[in-house]
């Protein structure tokens, strides 16, 4: 964009100010659709007017309730999970998680620790990353991975949401699981002395 | 009229200003002596005038020759000026017999001239001043010019332990975290040694060092902290010395306007660490250490 501009000021000298004058550039912004979420509410307990099971005067509750939330599907655009560690939604809080999901970074980092004379052996776990959307029997994953030395990070994906079916996957390679499912997780275990300077971005996961 | 001679028992410890401190009322003058300017090692000479009588030392309790105030100074030997000795100086340490058969440990004979040597070993930077009547000759030290640079590719210049990279493929080969137990209970523990491990590439050298000062001079290097699983070397391709944290370790010889390039490399020795539910709860693997330079300038 370029500007000029002259103004003189004297009563008997016209206005010369001249417009600004735009050369307009192209701006390209890609955009990337993450997963979507459908949950079901039930109603639990709480008052209905006119309902026949949820109208009980003294039996269903008026402001409050027992509702409970299920998650029915989780769908990924073109069945690609994609992770950029800028919230933790599919961080897995019911499970260890002692890696640094770093959102203010977007990276999953070994350690939070600068430190390059100790060793950390960590662990991510996600919850459910694609459900109810389609059977998974084939997956390739890919990560960014940042390394320091000689560390390593390990990747590990279940596609029944068992705790005793994950099998190890490994970066930019396809794999056909030997258990297959409609719920995936995934699991990524980091070994070595790298800390903060060993981590991954950008983690994608196509089944 | 009294005797001819004076008899010195020397019976604690026996510096140098103390011998001088005895034979004062005895030496009528000294001369040719100057100041020296000198690295670690230092030798001056002198002569001086007895004009009374026969001095005699004794030293029953042969106690070695020490240098008093000992300020920067590690050693002293005495030598008195004698051409039947290659050297032209014959050591005196005040505990052999300076004559056999007899006694006395050293004798300044009556109404003469002769002339000494000392030796002394001291911080090459250091300036001794050494003062005593008339004699009061000064080591001057020098300085070493050493500079010396971290490859600007090390994480922290300050700790140069931050960087090695040992395999961490051994941790895998002995903790096998596809078993779906393992990863969810996090109970595992790993144990391993390795040898020679260097920095993280793509570090080549980890120092370099260039003499840009006039005097040749020794390199040595003291670890900071021990640690029983780790052992710290300073070399190159063809050796590795082994850092100590009680002395400073000899690495090598620069000269002047030379430039020398080393590694720092490690050994891990039965590292381990212990995890319950993927806390550590056990850990000896941590290698943290510095290390500090020492320059000692060599003899022309």
């Amino acid at each position: 964009m370029t500007a000029t501009r002259e103004n003189k000021e004297a009563l008997d000298v016209p206005d010369d100010t001249r417009l600004i004058e735009t050369n307009r550039v192209n701006e390209k912004v890609q955009m990337e659709e993450g997963s979507s979420i459908i949950r079901r509410q039930t109603y639990g307990d709480a008052f209905i007017l006119s309902s026949s099971q949820n109208g009980v005067l003294a039996t269903d509750t008026l402001g409050a309730s027992t509702r409970v939330t299920t998650t029915e599907s989780i769908v990924n655009v073109n069945s690609v999970f994609r992770e950029q560690f800028r919230d933790i939604t599919f961080q897995d809080i019911t499970q260890q998680n002692t890696a640094d999901w770093d959102t203010s970074t977007g990276r999953l980092k070994m350690s939070s620790s600068s430190n390059h004379a100790t060793v950390y052996n960590t662990i991510a776990n996600f919850s459910s990353i694609a459900l109810n959307d389609g059977t998974v029997a084939t997956i390739t994953l890919l990560a960014d991975e940042t390394k320091f030395g000689n560390d390593s990070i390990r990747y590990f994906l279940t596609a029944d949401s068992g705790d005793t079916t994950y099998e190890e996957v490994f970066n930019n390679i396809e794999i056909t699981l030997a258990n297959t499912g409609i719920d995936m997780l995934a699991r990524i275990i980091m070994v070595g002395n790298g800390g903060r300077d060993t981590f991954i971005e950008n983690f994608r996961v196509m089944y | 009229m009294g005797t001819r001679y004076k008899r010195f028992y020397i019976t604690g410890a026996l510096s140098i200003l103390g011998i001088f401190a005895l034979i004062a009322p005895f030496i009528e003058n000294y001369y040719d002596y100057e100041d020296v300017t000198c690295g670690t090692e230092c030798w001056t000479t002198f002569c001086m005038k007895n004009s009374n009588k026969n001095l005699y030392f004794y030293n029953k309790q042969e106690l070695p020759l020490t240098f008093d105030p000992v300020q920067s100074v590690h050693s002293v030997e005495f030598f008195k000026k004698d051409r039947r000795f290659k050297t032209g100086y014959r050591p005196i340490d005040f505990i052999t017999p300076y004559t056999k058969n007899r006694l006395y440990v050293f004798k300044i004979p009556a109404y003469s001239v002769t002339c000494y040597g000392i030796k002394i070993t001291k911080d090459s930077a250091a300036t001794v001043k050494w003062t005593f009547a008339g004699l009061d000759p000064t080591f001057f030290g020098v300085s070493a010019n050493l500079t010396f640079n971290l490859s600007a590719l090390l994480d922290d210049p300050n700790n140069v332990s931050q960087n090695f990279a040992p395999n961490w493929s051994r941790v895998l080969d002995l903790v096998n975290f596809s078993d779906n137990f393992t990863q969810v209970i996090g109970n595992f523990s790993w144990n391993f040694t390795e040898f020679n491990i260097s920095t993280a590439t793509p570090v080549p050298w980890v120092y370099n060092f260039t003499n840009t000062g006039n005097t040749n001079f020794t390199l040595s290097a003291l670890l900071n902290k021990t640690s029983t699983v780790v052992d710290v070397f300073i070399g190159n391709d063809t050796f590795r010395v082994n850092l100590s944290t009680t002395t400073f370790k000899d690495i090598v010889n620069i000269t002047v306007n030379e430039t020398k390039l080393f590694n720092v490399t490690i050994d891990l020795i039965n590292i381990s660490q212990e995890y319950d539910n993927w806390t550590l709860v056990k850990n000896t693997a941590e290698w943290g250490f510095n290390i500090t330079f020492n320059v000692t300038l060599l003899p022309d």
